[in-house]
């Protein structure tokens, strides 16, 4: 069973979000946070795997929610961004703060407990065309890169940043998926971040791939 | 000022440069004399006697020949320069832009017709006056014997003196005053334009953002309203069969969103057909009106104003009115009819804005608006700068925006 918080400043979102996730037999809404206050509190006391956070809150926002979520806990539950529009300039900043992806509310129910699943994996929700464009209004001039990786593993972030799964990956390079899974996870610990989203973030910010 | 030194300050150095950009007027405007004058010579040498008729006529040449080359666009700029750098004043800090329009040019002319004129008053004064003044004083000291034939031959020596001090005064504040009425002048005749142009601009950007603001809460209150329609009608086609009570409950919540935007639309169709010119925005000096309207609602209000308020520019004056309206009415809405405090600060470009009021005992009904005003109020401060602060004191909300002058 996978748990799930809302948090959303909207009692009619948390609602339909909390019927679209209950419905499924896998998932359950174990906690409502109406703001970003109440993330921490509540995370603690009901260990959800998944939350999904509104961005735009009074008091506390989403992107500050998240920030405060992952480092109150040394195993943090996965941060799934729910946003009104794709071009907030607040989405991108969730995500550096270390959410695992973002999903419209206007993304149908089965998009929104897909999503979930994807996240309770541990892996990241990448759309990386919406990614590269919320990079390109976000990055000014790249900051320096502090790493260096192998020619095989700049070719990894970059099939990575293209949004393709190890398995594509594994194809695209005539490589097993087991290796692919050692140069992705060489890649994270070189560029010091958590998941794939954050490697691409880096990605872009640091220039290794232009914006534009 | 001593008087001593008032007097002596059109001797200063700023007269002397101006001088520099009379006498090339002067020199400029010998040409057009020469042809003002020419028909007078001709009719001289005739000896015909329409000299008045000539000379009336040579004058009307020489205006219609000033005239033509006034209007010339390179005239125009080779005057902004001279005068910017050589009278300088309030000309130098304004943008004059690269081209202008037809009455600009016409105003511009008059400006070198002007030159023109006070030049040749002081190219006079520069070859005669001036030489004269000297010659009297030299005289005066009976270093110099003036010629045989000079009336002021023999004359004693203090008129002598005085009519020499009487020269060199009339030169001096002459081109003095002359240089200050060209200096009065330039802003008038070669920058006018140029301000009007700002102050177009300033309006062109204040109604922009008049409309971005009004864009962006359109924006934000009908797609809050989008999301809900979408997240309730996503679940009630999900449960309909499970569940038709939820969906029921879920279409009435449709319903409800979806008029409540076409409310938000109205509204804002409503402002956008309302709103007067820009220049009729409320900004921070008619901070009175809005506590009167406030009181008239209920609030007792606690007013504190300090500092230059009115010197605000009008964008971010405006917006600091909307945030202190956004947060009295949050007051209202919320608290009811109770004593709020509220401060303004301007210091050094910086507005601190703070509201205060006790909360109420029973916590307030499920907002419709969702903390809308609270972010919108941030976003403003953010444009502007600043940030704002929302929270709980000991019993008191309070919020607290700080919002600055752009550099």
């Amino acid at each position: 069973m996978t748990t799930v918080m809302v948090v959303d400043d909207e009692p009619l979102i948390r609602r339909g979000l909390r019927a679209v996730v209950d419905a499924e037999p896998d998932l359950e809404v174990i906690g409502e946070a109406v703001d970003g206050t109440e993330v921490v509190p509540l995370a603690r006391r009901h260990r959800p795997d998944v939350v999904l956070m509104d961005v735009r809150m009074p008091r506390i926002d989403g992107i500050r929610a998240t920030e405060l979520l992952l480092a109150a806990f040394d195993q943090p539950p996965h941060v799934l961004v729910v946003t009104t529009f794709e071009n907030d300039e607040y989405v991108y900043d969730a995500l550096r703060a270390g959410a695992s992806g973002f999903l419209l509310k206007r993304a149908g129910p089965e998009q929104v407990v897909e999503a979930i699943r994807i996240v309770a994996r541990g892996e990241s929700l990448l759309f990386p065309a919406a990614i590269r464009s919320m990079a390109r209004t976000h990055v000014g001039t790249p900051r320096a890169r502090r790493w260096s990786l192998t020619e095989r593993e700049e070719e990894v972030l970059r099939l990575v940043a293209q949004g393709a799964s190890n398995s594509e990956i594994a194809e695209t390079l005539f490589v097993t998926v087991e290796t692919v899974k050692t140069h992705v996870s060489n890649v994270l610990a070189k560029l010091g971040v958590r998941d794939r989203l954050q490697a691409v973030i880096e990605a872009y910010e640091t220039g290794f791939i232009a914006t534009r | 000022m001593n008087p001593a030194r008032l007097a002596l300050r059109p001797l200063g150095p700023t007269t002397w440069r101006r001088w520099v950009y009379l006498v090339l007027g002067g020199a400029v405007f010998t040409p057009y004399l020469v042809v003002g004058v020419y028909p007078s010579l001709l009719a001289w040498g005739d000896g015909t006697g329409a000299i008045a008729a000539a000379a009336a006529g040579g004058l009307l040449m020489m205006a219609g020949v000033i005239a033509l080359t006034a209007m010339l666009e390179a005239v125009r700029q080779l005057e902004v320069v001279a005068a910017k750098q050589l009278l300088r004043g309030p000309l130098v800090a304004e943008l004059i832009p690269a081209s202008v329009s037809g009455a600009d040019r016409v105003r511009a002319g008059a400006f070198f017709a002007l030159h023109l004129v006070c030049g040749g008053l002081v190219g006079v004064g520069t070859i005669i006056v001036l030489p004269s003044g000297v010659t009297f004083l030299l005289g005066a000291t009976g270093l110099v014997n003036l010629s045989g034939d000079s009336p002021w031959q023999g004359q004693p020596w203090p008129a002598m003196g005085l009519l020499g001090i009487g020269c060199l005064a009339v030169f001096a504040y002459g081109t003095a005053s002359l240089g200050a009425l060209m200096s009065w002048a330039a802003p008038r005749l070669l920058g006018r334009s140029s301000t009007a142009r700002l102050a177009e601009m300033e309006r062109v950007t204040g109604e922009l953002s008049e409309r971005n603001r009004l864009a962006r809460d359109l924006h934000d209150s009908v797609g809050h309203a989008l999301s809900v329609v979408a997240v309730q009608a996503g679940a009630a086609r999900k449960l309909i069969d499970a569940d038709p009570e939820f969906a029921r409950e879920s279409l009435a919540a449709v319903e409800a969103a979806a008029s409540q935007a076409l409310a938000d639309l109205d509204g804002a169709l409503a402002t956008l057909r309302d709103e007067g010119p820009p220049g009729h925005r409320r900004t921070l000096t008619d901070i009175d009106s809005l506590v009167s309207q406030s009181a008239a609602a209920g609030l007792v209000i606690d007013t504190e104003l300090a500092g230059p308020i009115a010197s605000l520019p009008e964008p971010l004056s405006s917006d600091a009115f909307m945030v202190v309206q956004e947060a009295l009415g949050n007051a209202l809405r919320h608290a009811g009819p109770v004593p709020v405090s509220l401060r303004i600060t301007v210091e050094g470009g910086v507005v601190r804005l703070h509201v205060s009021n006790p909360v109420p005992p029973v916590p307030a009904a499920p907002r419709p608006s969702g903390g809308r005003g609270l972010r919108w109020m941030a976003e403003r401060a953010r444009s502007h700068g600043g940030a704002i602060e929302a929270r709980e004191v000991g019993g008191l909300w309070t919020v607290d925006a700080t919002m600055r002058a752009s550099a």
